[in-house]
């Protein structure tokens, strides 16, 4: 059964990869995600980038066996405090338990980890995951110290992180290559310097 | 006995046979009944559990198949709304409806799924979510409120089956714990009631031990000890009643056998102690035959020695008598008195040699008879002791002839004087009994083993022979064929009773082969160990010894009796040799003392010092005879004598009565050597 669901999972993929350019990993309503992310922006900035396969290829080397059907244009958010760069705000799409987690990622200038929330989750893990017991694990790590949590197949972690139920593994280990991945095409794809 | 008592006193033990044996058989009956029944419902109580835990795990795989089906779906859903593709939600709530109408015909099928998920709502939020895919279908681009509506009716669904799920997990748990739960109990209540029924097979068991076994074996112990109290002990009191009645038929049959048994005990009393009387009475008698053996046996014996003293007693002064005569021989004599005194030496010899062998005879009896035995050529013997015989029946009418079968060279190692006796024996025997006869002489060897043969001498004459009746006592000492006042031959009847006693001593035998009318063959034959003779070939035995006699020189005679001094000076004086005489041991040393002498002849028992301690004193001395050869004159010539002669220093040994040859061959060989 698990065999038929991924087929049919890659060919409905396969049918909306052209499509999927613009709406596929938006963040529908961005002010909002802003707010409660940066409470104290002054204003924000949406810049578009092209993923192709270049990027792919790039972030394949960190990520293997990463789901990736994002190719096309993608919105980034920049926030600002009247001129200081705050940070970045930006939505990644996973496969999850029942249909696609939409996750939205609030980044620091420095591209870390500030802080996310799920746009659509139907997992049952779904709360533990936004909570702090899950978040202040991951909070200001790099793409280096996110990898530091996974193994070398990068397909679980290296040990089970504290506090998290076995029935929560699958959706944690999805939020966490989510995280890698969403610094990686930003850091590709949006370079800081055209940001600023 | 009174049973009725023994009832009361077994209580609920109390039973026979039959009844325990009832018992028995009906507790193995229902027993193995009702662990069949046990096992066939715990059986089937574990089945229906095991069946309601498996009916739980299908209907949970069902539910988690139809869980797949919405997982596809809705992500089908999700990537089409996220890419704004909404006619491809045609193909989701086409799937959706194929999910609605499975799970309206899981419900149907399986009663449990039904249960759980509520078919009819799920169906209703699975409608609602087709109605919103349905409309999406129809608008150019997905719109914010039709995600939220999508996103709700999702939900729901997705909830609504997590919850499903998670109360049919934990039923599936639950039936699944049951049935194991169940599964234990049944096998503790199998194993329970198998212990159960052991145990009442066991108690069983331990009763007809008790109530049957223990009683037979007290049966068995009584029958075999005959005790009569061993069937009144308790474990007879116990025992069923078949065997208390065989307790009382066999105590019964005891005390009447004890009566038997005292009976004839009383009987066997009586017969032994008359066996003891008579025991006594034969102990006592063998007591008399052995004291009267023991006095044979010493009478016997003091018949021995009388026969040795006095012979030896007679032996001396015959001696005297024959050298006597020998000397007057020597003499001018008239006719008639040469006549007379060959008369008088001839039956001083036959009386000689009559003593000789009453002393010989005497010896062996005593068992203090030696052999002497010297190593000779086997042939050189055999033609001497061939030549002897001959002499002996060339004075005779009788024929001769001889055939002598022997080794060439072979040396052999026996006493020759035995042998010659023996075969003088023999010769004797024929000359006496068969005087006109054809004798034959067979000498023959015959080999034994490689190193061990035998020799056999035989001595065959055609004379008269021996009736069958005589053979058997003709080696008895003193018997005589001829045993009347009036008998022909003269003679003691030894010579085939020492014949047969040396020929034992050499390890032999002697037998005789005769018939009446036919002849006798007297037969000798003993071991020898022959070896070959490598050393210079003797051609006649003539030239074994050349001896010349000394006939002059100084000869000192110590001998304390006077006639024997006299008689044998003058053999001396008549060989040649001047002769100084001394009567003691004493006087001899004197005599040596001052003059050297050629020869001593020294008695040896004489009074105040004997010949031994004068020949010490002598040998021992540095005077003029220290080397001057001395010749032992005695007539006891026993072994340990001869000893102690040679012990003393004594070069040369003669025996009394002395023979003039002899006494010159031992003094030229001192003389010479």
């Amino acid at each position: 059964m698990k065999n038929i669901r991924l087929i049919m999972t890659f060919v409905m993929a396969l049918t909306v990869q052209e499509a999927s350019a613009v709406a596929y990993c938006a963040v529908r309503d961005p002010v909002s995600a802003i707010q409660q992310f940066f409470p104290d922006y002054t204003s924000y900035e949406a810049v578009d980038g092209a993923v192709d396969m270049s990027v792919r290829d790039l972030i394949t080397e960190k990520l293997p066996n990463v789901h990736f059907s994002e190719f096309g244009t993608h919105t980034l958010y920049v926030v600002f405090k009247d001129s200081e760069l705050l940070g970045y705000v930006h939505a990644r799409t996973e496969k999850g338990d029942w249909g696609l987690d939409e996750l939205i990622w609030a980044l620091s200038p420095s591209l870390s980890i500030k802080d996310f929330r799920y746009q659509r989750s139907r997992s049952m893990a779904r709360a533990w995951v936004e909570s702090d017991a899950f978040v202040d694990q991951i909070r200001n790590l790099d793409v280096d110290g996110l990898v530091a949590l996974l193994n070398a197949e990068r397909d679980d972690f290296r040990e089970p992180l504290p506090g998290m139920a076995l029935s929560a593994r699958d959706t944690s280990l999805n939020a966490v290559r989510s995280a890698i991945k969403t610094i990686l095409i930003t850091d590709h794809v949006w370079p800081i310097d055209s940001a600023e | 006995m009174d049973v009725g008592s023994q009832q009361t006193q077994g209580g609920w033990e109390s039973f026979s046979i039959r009844t325990y044996n009832t018992i028995l058989v009906l507790a193995a009956t229902i027993g193995g009944m009702v662990i069949a029944m046990i096992f066939a419902w715990t059986a089937s109580v574990a089945e229906q559990a095991t069946s309601r835990s498996t009916n739980a795990s299908l209907a949970l795989s069902s539910l988690d198949h139809l869980g797949d089906r919405l997982d596809i779906i809705l992500t089908s859903s999700d990537l089409t709304i996220a890419s704004g593709q909404t006619y491809s939600l045609k193909w989701a709530a086409d799937q959706l409806k194929l999910l609605q109408a499975e799970v309206s015909e899981s419900g149907e099928r399986d009663d449990l799924l039904a249960s759980f998920l509520r078919p009819r709502e799920f169906e209703a939020i699975l409608n609602e979510l087709g109605v919103v895919l349905d409309a999406s279908t129809t608008l150019s681009q997905t719109g914010e409120d039709l995600i939220a509506r999508y996103d709700g009716r999702a939900g729901a669904a997705v909830a609504h089956f997590q919850e499903v799920f998670t109360a049919l997990s934990t039923e599936t748990q639950e039936r699944e714990r049951v049935a194991l739960t169940l599964a234990d109990r049944g096998n503790l209540i199998r194993v329970s009631s198998v212990a159960s029924y052991f145990a009442l097979c066991i108690f069983l068991g331990w009763l007809g031990v008790r109530r049957v076994v223990v009683p037979i074996e007290v049966l068995t112990r009584a029958n075999e000890r005959y005790d009569v109290s061993e069937l009144e002990s308790d474990e007879i009191n116990r025992a069923p009643e078949e065997i208390k009645s065989l307790a009382s038929a066999l105590k019964m049959y005891v005390n009447n056998l004890h009566l038997i048994v005292a009976e004839r005990t009383l009987e066997l009393d009586l017969e032994k102690q008359a066996l003891e009387n008579e025991v006594g009475m034969r102990r006592a008698a063998e007591q008399d035959l052995s004291e009267a053996l023991i006095r044979a046996e010493q009478a016997s014996e003091s018949k021995s020695k009388f026969l040795s003293v006095t012979s030896h007693e007679l032996r001396t002064p015959l001696n005297t008598m024959i050298i006597a005569l020998n000397l007057l021989d020597g003499e001018q004599q008239s006719k008639q008195a040469r006549s007379w005194l060959s008369s008088a030496v001839e039956s001083g010899g036959h009386l000689r040699r009559l003593i000789d062998r009453i002393l010989q005879f005497s010896g062996i009896e005593s068992e203090v008879h030696e052999l002497n035995p010297t190593e000779v050529n086997l042939a050189i013997f055999c033609r001497s002791l061939i030549e002897q015989v001959r002499l002996q029946f060339e004075a005779s009418q009788s024929s001769f002839r001889a055939t002598c079968a022997v080794e060439k060279d072979a040396l052999a190692t026996f006493d020759t004087g035995a042998v010659q006796q023996i075969i003088n024996n023999f010769v004797s025997n024929a000359t006496r009994y068969a005087p006109s006869a054809n004798v034959t002489l067979d000498i023959k060897t015959t080999e034994l083993s490689r190193h061990q043969h035998s020799l056999s001498i035989s001595l065959a004459d055609d004379g008269c022979g021996i009736a069958a009746e005589e053979v058997e006592k003709i080696f008895d000492p003193f018997y005589r064929k001829d045993g009347s006042l009036s008998r022909t031959n003269e003679g003691l009847g030894l010579g085939l009773a020492l014949s047969k006693s040396l020929a034992e001593l050499l390890g032999g035998t002697c037998s005789v082969e005769t018939e009446v009318g036919s002849g006798s063959k007297f037969t000798l034959t003993f071991p020898l160990a022959l070896r070959q003779d490598s050393g210079p070939k003797v051609e006649d035995e003539s030239a074994e010894i050349a001896i010349a006699p000394l006939l002059e020189g100084q000869i000192l005679l110590v001998e304390d009796s006077d006639v024997n001094q006299m008689i044998t000076r003058h053999l001396l004086e008549k060989m040649g040799f001047d002769v100084e005489c001394a009567s003691s041991g004493k006087e001899a040393l004197q005599l040596a003392a001052g003059q050297r002498f050629n020869v001593i002849l020294m008695d040896l028992q004489m009074p105040e010092m004997d010949g031994l301690e004068a020949t010490r004193h002598l040998k021992s001395s540095e005077g003029l005879n220290r080397a001057t050869p001395v010749i032992a004159l005695t007539a006891n010539v026993g072994k340990e004598m001869r000893l102690a002669a040679e012990q003393s220093g004594m070069q040369g040994f003669v025996s009394k009565p002395v023979s003039p040859q002899v006494l010159g061959e031992e003094i030229a060989r001192v003389l010479a050597s």
